[in-house]
């Protein structure tokens, strides 16, 4: 559990805490999280997706479940779960508040609010186009190529961390020389 | 739904797939198309990375004390890891330090470039872990079911077959002290796909009273129900979920419960 927790817990925090606005009540589904995916480790087919995937499935569910509680609306009236989206998929600046990095720069809005409308809080392609006022095909493309941009950049952040790696070696030769 | 490569990489299906956006249906399709396919995997997994990495941009240290919390609600004793220890600082460039920093750059590649793969393994080993702990509660459950059946006040009864199913081989362990009866299945026809087993309980000439529906047949020993002053227990197979009467037609046997 130590390594597994290690492993995803400030990720699958960070979605969390991308739907739950309410820290304390995000620690709880944290938590639930966790026992439910060790309880549950049984269900999980390494051939259907990775671990990852599975754990942030359940977090997902978790976190929308309990926004879509009435207890927790009437705790958070300010926050609804559309206000929630919105919020999510407007805000300019990360958890710590420092402007977004690159990843976020190059996606697009439009691109990354049909991408947390459907993986943060579960609408269907159909419900976002409703939402949105944009046709069906639109969104299709949309989150298409919302994902396009995620691994791109992930092949960029991949050549930039090997250029790094020589240039330091090249730099320690050098200096070496010297 | 049978489609070809492109047009499921074309039509978006994957990445609803990863994002659980799919029908019952549709995850099918892609599950089949994935066996056909296996391009069909590393494109998943790529889309799974891509997903990984945007999450990555928003990471979050949860407070301290979550896990230990998790820990304690499982049952587990806190392992805090030990501090990594700090490296030592080296005095002067020189040929030692060269070849550290090289073999520290290698290894941090290297690192990098096993990482998915370990928890691919340590996932594998969790697995192993849970299906540990299931296997030793149904020994465990076994045992105990063995324990209660072999009790000095129990008796054993084998099962009288039918004509249609003469291979049956079934005893019944039957001890009206503790008020308990458990069924040793040695062999058992086999089931259709919409079928169960279905207990009954024979008094004299009342109606067959039903009792337990059951399907598994790898269990070796299950505990079924017990009715006071039965003369027999029937077993027939039935519509899945059992009967209020008994098909008699699919009566596989009979044990006869003497004095």
């Amino acid at each position: 559990m130590a390594f597994l927790y290690e492993q995803y817990s400030e990720a699958i925090f960070g979605v969390i805490t991308r739907i739950i606005k309410d820290k304390k009540i995000a620690e709880e589904v944290l938590q639930q999280c966790f026992l439910k995916a060790w309880n549950k480790i049984h269900l999980y087919s390494e051939s259907k997706s990775t671990l990852y995937t599975w754990l942030s499935a359940i977090a997902r569910n978790a976190a929308i479940d309990k926004v879509r509680l009435k207890s927790y609306q009437n705790h958070n009236k300010s926050e609804s779960l559309d206000l929630t989206v919105h919020d999510s998929i407007t805000s300019n600046t990360d958890h710590s508040g420092i402007d977004t990095n690159e990843l976020l720069k190059k996606l697009d809005d439009k691109y990354r609010i049909v991408l947390d409308m459907m993986y943060l809080q579960g609408y269907t392609q159909a419900e976002i186009s409703k939402n949105l006022d944009v046709p069906l095909g639109t969104v299709k493309t949309r989150l298409k190529k919302a994902i396009e941009i995620l691994r791109e950049n992930l092949k960029d952040e991949k050549g930039l961390f090997i250029g790094l790696l020589l240039t330091i070696t090249l730099m320690l030769l050098l200096c070496h020389l010297n | 739904m049978s489609l070809k490569l492109n047009e499921i990489l074309e039509s978006g299906l994957l990445e609803l797939y990863v994002l659980g956006q799919l029908t019952e249906e549709e995850i099918k399709s892609v599950e089949d198309a994935k066996l056909k396919f296996p391009e069909l995997k590393h494109e998943i997994f790529a889309i799974e990375k891509a997903i990984f990495h945007y999450d990555q941009q928003f990471k979050l240290t949860p407070p301290s004390g979550v896990l230990e919390s998790i820990n304690q609600q499982l049952g587990f004793n806190n392992t805090t890891p030990a501090a990594p220890e700090k490296a030592s600082k080296s005095s002067a460039w020189s040929i030692a330090s060269l070849i550290l920093g090289l073999g520290l750059i290698g290894s941090l590649f290297y690192a990098w470039n096993l990482k998915k793969q370990s928890s691919e393994i340590q996932l594998e080993q969790n697995a192993l872990l849970q299906k540990c702990e299931e296997e030793k509660n149904i020994y465990n459950e076994n045992q105990r079911m063995m324990a209660s059946a072999l009790d000095l006040n129990a008796s054993k009864f084998l099962i009288a077959p039918t004509d249609k199913y003469p291979d049956t081989e079934l005893v019944i362990y039957n001890n009206p002290t503790t008020k308990k009866n458990f069924i040793q299945i040695s062999n058992l026809p086999p089931l259709a796909n919409n079928q169960s087993y279905q207990l009954w309980s024979l008094k004299g000439t009342n109606a067959p009273i039903p009792l337990d529906v059951f399907e598994s047949q790898d269990q070796e020993f299950i505990e079924v129900s017990f009715v006071d002053d039965t003369n027999a227990y029937a077993i027939t197979i039935e519509p899945r979920g059992g009967q209020d009467s008994p098909t008699m037609e699919n009566l596989i046997g009979v044990f006869s419960i003497e004095g």
